[in-house]
């Protein structure tokens, strides 16, 4: 097989290409052009391997750009995968292993990347500043629509697919004693030492492969090569009973008390029973960020064209993959890393044209060496100026000058190459912390963002930390193992097993912080130094942003996009915070960085969801009869996380029709309803009724056994918030049935008064409401019915409630009017419900639903939560004022009620509505409009709280809430229906007089 | 007389694997006892029921294989046992309990599975929060499986067992949810035997 132009010779016993297999190629597609790679490759490593320099297209200005780094910092190579079915957007092409088969496009190009129209954009330029979004396409302001949708058209960068796949996600919960975020030197030594302790650990690593960038580095650690050393270290802890080793499962949000998220990408194919996805919700008691860190750009004019890339970055695909970035390179470099990569460009047979050194005198290990194996180097210099080839797709040269004066031709000069590779020094990538709402501070001698204080638990070590010798690294890995074991070992005597170990890796002198270059760059080449490359953020553009007013980095990052890309700004925050220092004036340690937010890198919303999709996107709370009814009707009404039928249509019946026929039906013989999802609440205990008495506005102390009342609850400030019935079971034997939708509330309620306000009382609340199933009979013949079954007529000997047996199982039977007509609640045990319901049914009693018990009430003139009630009404405001005992010292809300806005006149008062027109229904929130000739806004007096057609009445009834509603009986108001202005007049809540 | 329809129809065993079976179990009997653990006559009562006076160890429990009582709050213990006997286990409590003790028979409130395996503790990590570890044979937590309120028991030393103890309304979703982390095939592997990951 010919080897692509970019992938070395094979040089069996170096260090290059140590991660493929050139003995098996693999096929795959990239923009419907066949490539070949190599087992082992990446998506981006292929791409380079067979001379594509070109991997995208910048966001706003579509200006084609290569691979930049290695990993998740990538912010330019983003491209759409399809294999096994999936289509997946906006992936890292560096973080994307080549299968055989697999389909890779571009994106953000149209029709390809070479020639992509949009292009122009960046001719545009000077028209596009930041925010030009708040200046421009706002004339003629009817055209908006129109601009709107070009500017949604461009925005954007994969397309999802078109349909949803059927994927399955999983959350799995985790508990250990150390979780360690980072699978690099740092993280695994911090894994060592703390399992050596006999603490569980966790250690989780973003890619495939544990070691993290070691394999860029020569060196030996106690006489063994780098990686053979740290392959050692990883056997050893795999075999370790007390350590788990997540990869591909990077840690991407920690919060609060040791809690993490970590995401892992399962190999294999996906299927009903084996998810894509899992979520790892771990909660850890001690958390090592070992994270590593990110090389920083270097920022200069057209520092993004294609070829352009980081030093590092550069030389690990020689070392992992083989691949060369160019033929003729030049490193630019701030510290000793360009020198590393330089020696292995050297070593594979590429020219390297120069060593461009920012420094002005280095004077470091790694220069010596460099300059001993032959390597041009110029100090003091800085890239000034790039040449490029096809209008921008390739580079052919790099202009470099003296940092310290540029002008005049002899200062300047002209190197040909296809490649430069920069290298800014290192940003430690520890926004984990900035999670827990940790500010770290600016480092001004490492030009980048480092921890400081950190939170109790949470330990940063490694790179992440700012060190980036071998030898520190491991220390702080191995101090961080220990560190984490003495606090979760406090007391406890043992001893620590202290690790050590002889590390010799060349120690690199620390990189210079540089910003814009050239120091003294010309307006014109600071619009073209990128210091946020995905988002196309320049220099240039941080300038007006500062010209505008906008000095701070938050406000910085939202009016120019800096950071806000897929990349999160990991190649960004350092470089811009030096780059608005100089431009604000601000000194850089007063400049706090932006808010780091979860998640660390892009996840995916099936992820976040987990199981909570499709069929299990909610629990869904069963009546006990669920499995009998379920054929019978579809309309369900949701209510709390219970769905109640809303009615039971016949064929050829719509909703409205079945409603109407189901009240008929309630009204003339007997219907049964399922309300076993209401709420019942045993009281127990010598102070039971003294506890409902400062629960209930009701009096309940008089009460007998069997006596049972309807009753209110109030909230402190007087209003209601719940109603029911209470009734007497037998002396201190109390039950209280509450709403569906208030029964947890109202429950929290009972338990919180009880425990805090009241614990000295003696009364037990506890939860029938899974105990009982429950059934509303109600109708001219539901006693009848109730009679003809055995133990019935027992159960409605002269009381309001009694307790029995029911067809010999235990049951309760509860009269009530809530629909108007004679009614009783019959409890029993749930399990014995379904043959209940089947009894009933077989009686002759017709089911009816939510809807239509809505309506029975609604004519019955009867209050329902929710609707004639919203937080503000009293039971004064509803006609229910008897419902307030007036001779009880006290209960909850009897001081709110006696406040003078409670109690003035003119508050709205609940009453009928009959319109005037027998067919018109308003809808709830209608207004009711005291000036209605008048122009908008017109002047309101209230509203309609319940409305419906009413079978028994034979025309459209509603309930109102109206200022002084009472003294307006009998009197017309207006509301607006249709656009209409229509008249109702308003009576007692109420219709069932109204009949014909 | 009215039929008892169980909360879980149908098969008994709902799914199995090599190492582990999800089972439905008949809904038990389920009585509630409110009262004080000094109070002498509800200590009586409760030891000549269950052979041991009444846990005092937070989410501790004591009995056989034919009840267990579950501590449930300082002054809070659930008794579970043959539905059949429930009814009249709860009246001849009441009884002998005193009259400071309340006894509520909630029969049909709780439907009950049995997670039973070595894996059992790796379907839980799918769908609950619990550090399981923690809880020593024969406790009990409440917690969440895929956040619906739950009581788990971990039932005797020396087999892999745990009882889900579920309200009733919510049986059906948990007991899918289960079947759903139990046929997942993807083994988590906790602290396992594994090949160290590539370098």
């Amino acid at each position: 097989m010919k080897a692509p132009p970019h992938r070395i010779k094979d040089q069996p016993g170096t260090r290059f290409g140590r991660l493929i297999d050139r003995s098996q190629p693999l096929d795959f597609r990239f923009d419907g052009r066949r490539l070949t790679g190599v087992a082992g490759d990446t998506v981006a490593s292929a791409l380079l391997a067979n001379g594509l320099k070109i991997a995208g297209r910048s966001f706003k200005l579509h200006r084609p750009r290569g691979t930049l780094g290695i990993g998740a910092e990538e912010p330019n190579a983003l491209v759409t995968v399809e294999e096994a079915g999936h289509r997946t957007p906006n992936l890292r092409a560096t973080m994307v292993s080549v299968t055989p088969g697999m389909v890779v496009e571009s994106q953000n190009r149209w029709p390809s990347l070479r020639r992509d129209i949009a292009g122009f954009t960046n001719l545009m330029k000077p028209l596009l500043p930041p925010g030009f979004y708040y200046k421009t396409f706002k004339w003629p302001a009817k055209l908006w629509p129109f601009y709107e949708r070009l500017i949604r058209k461009a925005g954007g960068l994969g397309r999802a697919p078109a349909t949803a796949p059927d994927d399955r996600y999983e959350h799995v919960h985790l508990h250990v004693d150390v979780l360690v975020a980072g699978g690099g030197l740092a993280g695994i030594c911090a894994a060592e030492a703390a399992a050596a302790e006999g603490l569980t650990v966790l250690l989780a690593e973003e890619t495939s492969r544990l070691g993290g960038i070691a394999d860029g580095y020569d060196g030996s650690i106690d006489g063994l090569f780098l990686l053979d050393w740290i392959r050692a270290r990883v056997a050893a802890l795999a075999a370790l009973p007390n350590v788990h080793i997540l990869t591909q499962a990077p840690v991407v949000a920690l919060h609060e008390h040791g809690y993490s998220w970590l995401v892992e990408k399962l190999s294999g194919p996906s299927g009903p029973d084996v998810p894509r996805e899992r979520l790892w919700k771990v909660r850890a008691r001690e958390t090592v960020v070992a994270t590593g860190a990110h090389e920083k750009p270097l920022v200069f004019p057209d520092n993004d064209r294609p070829g352009i890339m980081l030093a590092t970055a550069a030389r690990l695909n020689l070392r992992r993959y083989a691949v060369a970035p160019g033929q003729h390179a030049v490193v630019v470099t701030s510290g000793d890393e360009g020198y590393r990569t330089a020696l292995d460009l050297n070593a594979a047979g590429v020219d390297v044209e120069l060593v461009v050194d920012l420094r002005l005198r280095p004077d470091s290990p790694m220069v010596d060496i460099g300059k001993a194996m032959g390597l041009r180097v110029s100090h003091g210099s800085a890239p000034v100026a790039v040449g490029s080839i096809w209008g921008g797709a390739s580079i052919d040269s790099v202009t470099v000058a003296n940092r310290l004066v540029i002008e005049g031709p002899a200062l300047k000069r002209e190197i040909f190459c296809d490649t430069v590779l920069m290298s800014g020094g290192w940003s430690p990538a520890a926004q984990l912390i900035g999670n827990l709402g940790t500010r770290l501070p600016f480092d001004a001698a490492l030009g980048a963002y480092r921890p400081g204080d950190l939170p109790a638990g949470v330990h940063v070590v490694g790179a992440a930390n700012g060190a980036f010798n071998a030898a520190d690294v491991a220390a702080q890995g191995w101090q961080a193992g220990e560190a984490a074991a003495l606090r979760l070992k406090a007391g406890k005597k043992s001893p620590l097993n202290r690790i050590a170990a002889d590390i010799d890796v060349t120690r690199d002198d620390p990189a210079e912080p540089v910003g814009m270059l050239p120091d003294t760059a010309r307006r014109s080449e600071e619009a073209r130094a990128f210091v946020d490359f995905h988002n196309d953020v320049t220099v240039g553009d941080l300038r007006i942003a500062v010209r505008e007013g906008y000095r701070d980095a938050e406000h910085v990052k939202r009016y120019t996009a800096l950071g806000l890309g897929p990349d999160q700004g990991k190649t960004t925050h350092a470089n811009a915070a030096v780059v608005l220092a100089k431009l604000t004036g601000i000194d850089i340690e007063r400049q706090p960085h932006v808010t780091f937010r979860p998640p660390w890198t892009p996840i995916s919303f099936g992820v976040i969801a987990g199981p909570r999709q499709g069929r299990g996107f909610r629990p869904i709370r069963r009546s006990p009869i669920e499995t009998l009814i379920a054929g019978e009707t579809s309309l369900r009404d949701s209510s709390e996380l219970w769905q109640r039928p809303s009615c039971y249509p016949q064929v050829g019946e719509g909703e409205e029709e079945a409603v109407r026929r189901e009240a008929r039906m309630v009204r003339s013989n007997v219907g049964v309803m399922d309300v076993s999802t209401l709420g019942k609440f045993l009281m127990a205990g010598s102070d039971a009724a003294r506890f409902l008495d400062l629960i209930l506005s009701t009096d309940v102390g008089d009460m007998l056994p069997g006596a049972a009342r309807y009753a209110l609850l109030l909230d402190d400030g007087g209003f209601v918030i719940d109603d029911g019935v209470v009734a007497c079971l037998a002396p201190n034997r109390y039950l209280l049935t509450t709403t569906t939708a208030r029964a947890e509330k109202t429950r929290a309620h009972l338990e919180r008064w009880r425990q805090t306000e009241w614990p000295g009382l003696d009364v037990h609340v506890i939860d029938e409401t899974e105990r009982w199933g429950q059934f509303l009979l109600s109708g001219p013949q539901a006693r009848e019915v109730l009679e003809t079954i055995e133990g019935g007529a027992e159960l409605l000997a002269g009381r309001s409630v009694a307790e029995g047996l029911l067809a010999n199982s235990p049951a309760r039977v509860l009269r009530t009017r809530y629909t108007g007509e004679r009614s009783f609640e019959i409890a029993v045990p749930t399990g014995r419900t379904p043959a209940l319901w089947s009894l009933l049914r077989e009686k002759g009693a017709t089911p009816f639903g939510l809807q239509t018990l809505e309506r029975l009430r609604l004519e019955a003139g009867h209050i329902a939560i929710g609707h004639e009630t919203d937080g503000t009404v009293t039971p004064f405001d509803l006609g229910l004022g008897h419902l307030v005992s007036a001779q009880k010292a006290d209960f909850i809300g009897k001081h709110g009620l006696m406040r003078a806005d409670l109690t003035r006149a003119k508050r709205k008062q609940l009453v009928g509505l009959i319109p005037e027109d027998a067919t018109v229904v308003p809808a709830p929130g209608t207004q009711i409009v005291e000036t209605p000739a008048a122009s908008p806004p017109r002047r309101t007096s209230g509203h309609i709280t319940s409305s419906g057609f009413s079978p028994a009445a034979g025309r459209a009834v509603a309930l109102a809430l109206i200022a002084n509603g009472r003294s307006r009986i009998g009197k017309t108001v207006t509301f607006f229906h249709a656009g209409e202005a229509r008249q109702a007049q308003v009576t007692e809540p109420g219709f069932l007089k109204a009949r014909p | 007389m009215l039929q008892w329809t169980e909360t879980l129809d149908g098969p008994r065993s709902l799914v199995t694997g090599q190492t582990i079976a999800l089972v439905t179990i008949e809904d038990p009997g389920f009585i509630e006892i409110r009262g004080q653990r000094s109070d002498r006559s509800l200590s009586k009562a409760i030891r000549a029921l269950t052979g041991s006076p009444p846990p005092s160890e937070p989410w501790s429990s004591t009995g056989n294989d034919h009840l267990r009582l579950i501590w449930r709050g300082p002054d809070r213990w659930w008794l579970l046992l043959p539905r059949i006997e429930a009814t009249k286990v709860a009246a001849d409590f009441t009884m002998t309990c005193g009259k400071k003790a309340v006894i509520a028979e909630l029969t049909g409130a709780v439907a009950a599975l049995r997670l039973v395996g070595a894996s059992a503790p790796e379907v839980l990590a799918r769908l609950c929060p619990l550090d399981l570890t923690a809880v020593a044979p024969l406790q009990a937590r409440a917690t969440t499986l895929n956040d619906i309120p739950v009581t788990l028991l971990r039932e005797a030393a020396g087999v892999v067992s745990w009882l889900v103890l579920v309200p009733r309304s919510f049986a059906f979703d948990v007991a899918q949810d289960l079947a759903w982390a139990v046929k997942t095939t993807a083994p988590l592997d906790l602290f396992g035997k594994r090949e160290p990951p590539p370098v």
